[in-house]
């Protein structure tokens, strides 16, 4: 008997874990943002202000139920501005002030390394990308091939949240976005963090802020970011727009890859032919002679792509 | 000779006993009268986080408004408020105590500063009590009211009156409200003649973690007002 009821209170137990669990992860999924050193402060002081906010209505209201003392008079009185909407107002500009210093941090951190630029160069997603359009259309593609890298590109910017004119020197981004600030409200914005740092001395964030803007302020950071934002495109020539007969980029991934899809087209649309005859033209051209089919390398040779291991 | 003395020493008794005697004020508005008064409101606040600080001058709004005295019924006087925000119909006590306000349905109704019924005497003490609703909180607050002086000839009670209310605090939030005012009483035509009032309020919101306390914010804001009834007449 007393072990059902164990059972009982486990199987509840459990259903009630998980429901709270469920409940839990959304939250926590949005509150969770990577490499995030600003919330913290922030919910500090949106607390605090929505605590005062909400004091000053109740007061407020209070007080102008006494200030019409007697029943002859109109209740409702004009509403004025009162002092402390500056004091919103300015604490709005520390909000978009933290805002930016996140994105400033998040974007060095994520790309800053250069880590991420030098992965998308070796794996080329945009060649990847027009590779289609290459076996459809080839000569288009050849014409268009860097606009569409480019473009690929800017997209990819886009979806990262990345500007190439605002982010290529993130340094000036952060003295620019700290500069939107007065003297007298850099002055407050300071007080704050000192207060946060006094009142919670084990929880770094005000410090990580204080001495982000400090030390990013003075000097440049993240300077791979620059390279990652403003790539070399490789311009084609108009003159040689047959790719069959014009000379591939030795180290431009894009002839590479439309080298492998010549030959996986000719697989596609000239299945009759023979392989000498083939090895012929391409003998005459001088060119490397592309394979009729996918096949795996000869051994000893360097797979491009290392499709098959 | 003797009888002579005590004979004028009971007249002055008298006559002051008159000048002590009690005092009866109430509202006594005329049916078919018009009352106008003007109401102005001066504002102005201050608001002080660290060294910044910042205030808004002070803002004076000024309306006039209109009683329409309608007619006496059942203890209470009719009256129609004529204010640029609209009409309202009110049914205003002897006492000045709202027994209704028809117009005004599901409104807040100011904690009104109303006449005690029993006789006034000058320097004497009176008190009106009412709980206030802060949000859910239910504050307990005093009018204290002083007849300071009387002026026989012109007909005027000067009474002196004052609010008493706790704001509710916290470990964080520390407030003062004060309320101190004037108010002539016409009793022989049982109006009010004027009234001037100011009240403070003050607001320090701090953060206290453990042993730290830091004062963040601290809000000030002031408010007069003053009623002068500028013109009584019948309705033309």
């Amino acid at each position: 008997m007393k072990s059902r009821q164990t059972k009982y209170i486990c199987i509840f137990s459990i259903i009630m874990a998980t429901t709270l669990l469920l409940h839990v992860r959304p939250v926590s999924a949005q509150g969770g943002s990577p490499f995030d050193m600003t919330s913290r402060f922030k919910l500090w002081l949106l607390n605090n202000e929505a605590r005062a906010m909400s004091s000053l209505k109740a007061d407020g209201i209070l007080a102008d139920r006494v200030n019409s003392p007697f029943a002859f008079m109109p209740f409702n009185s004009a509403p004025a501005a009162m002092a402390e909407e500056k004091l919103w107002a300015i604490h709005y500009k520390f909000y978009v002030l933290l805002d930016e210093i996140q994105a400033i941090y998040t974007s060095a951190k994520t790309f800053g390394s250069g880590r991420f630029g030098i992965l998308f160069k070796q794996h080329r997603p945009e060649i990847w990308a027009v590779m289609p359009l290459q076996t459809a259309l080839p000569g288009l593609t050849s014409i268009t091939a860097i606009e569409y890298r480019k473009a690929f590109h800017a997209a990819l910017l886009k979806v990262l949240n990345l500007d190439a004119s605002r982010d290529a020197d993130l340094s000036t981004r952060l003295q620019r976005a700290v500069k939107k600030l007065s003297d007298e409200e850099f002055r407050l914005f300071d007080d704050y963090l000192n207060t946060f740092s006094a009142l919670y001395p084990s929880d770094p964030t005000a410090r990580i802020i204080a001495t982000f803007i400090e030390s990013g302020s003075k000097k440049q950071f993240a300077a791979a970011l620059k390279d990652f934002l403003n790539p070399v495109f490789t311009a084609p020539v108009l003159t040689d727009i047959n790719i069959s007969n014009s000379p591939a980029e030795p180290d431009d991934p894009l002839a590479e890859l439309e080298k492998l899809a010549e030959g996986a087209e000719i697989s596609t649309s000239a299945p009759s032919e023979t392989p000498e005859d083939t090895g012929d033209e391409a003998g005459n051209d001088g060119q490397q002679k592309a394979p009729a089919t996918l096949e795996p390398p000869p051994e000893g040779t360097e797979d491009l792509f290392k499709i098959w291991d | 000779m003797k009888k002579r003395y005590l004979a004028l020493l009971s007249l002055s008794l008298v006559m002051l006993a008159g000048e002590l005697g009690a005092l009866e004020l109430k509202y006594r508005f005329l049916p078919g009268s018009v009352y106008e008064y003007e109401h102005t409101v001066k504002r102005s606040s201050r608001m002080a986080a660290f060294k910044t600080t910042s205030s808004q001058p002070p803002v004076v709004d000024t309306q006039k408004f209109t009683l329409r005295a309608i007619d006496f019924q059942n203890g209470s006087h009719i009256i129609d408020v004529v204010s640029p925000t609209g009409t309202y119909r009110r049914y205003i006590k002897e006492n000045g105590a709202l027994a209704g306000a028809p117009g005004e349905t599901g409104q807040a109704i100011p904690f009104l500063l109303t006449l005690p019924t029993a006789d006034w005497k000058v320097s004497e003490r009176h008190q009106v009590q009412q709980t206030l609703m802060s949000g859910d909180i239910a504050l307990p607050a005093t009018w204290n009211l002083m007849l300071k002086s009387v002026d026989t000839e012109k007909q005027m009670a000067e009474i002196l009156f004052a609010l008493v209310v706790k704001l509710p605090e916290d470990r964080i939030r520390r407030k003062e409200f004060t309320l101190k005012g004037k108010a002539v009483f016409n009793y022989g035509r049982g109006v009010l003649q004027q009234a001037e009032w100011a009240s403070s309020y003050r607001f320090i919101f701090n953060n206290r973690e453990m042993a730290i306390n830091r004062e963040l914010w601290l809000f000030d804001h002031q408010e007069t007002g003053v009623l002068k009834l500028i013109e009584a007449g019948s309705e033309p």
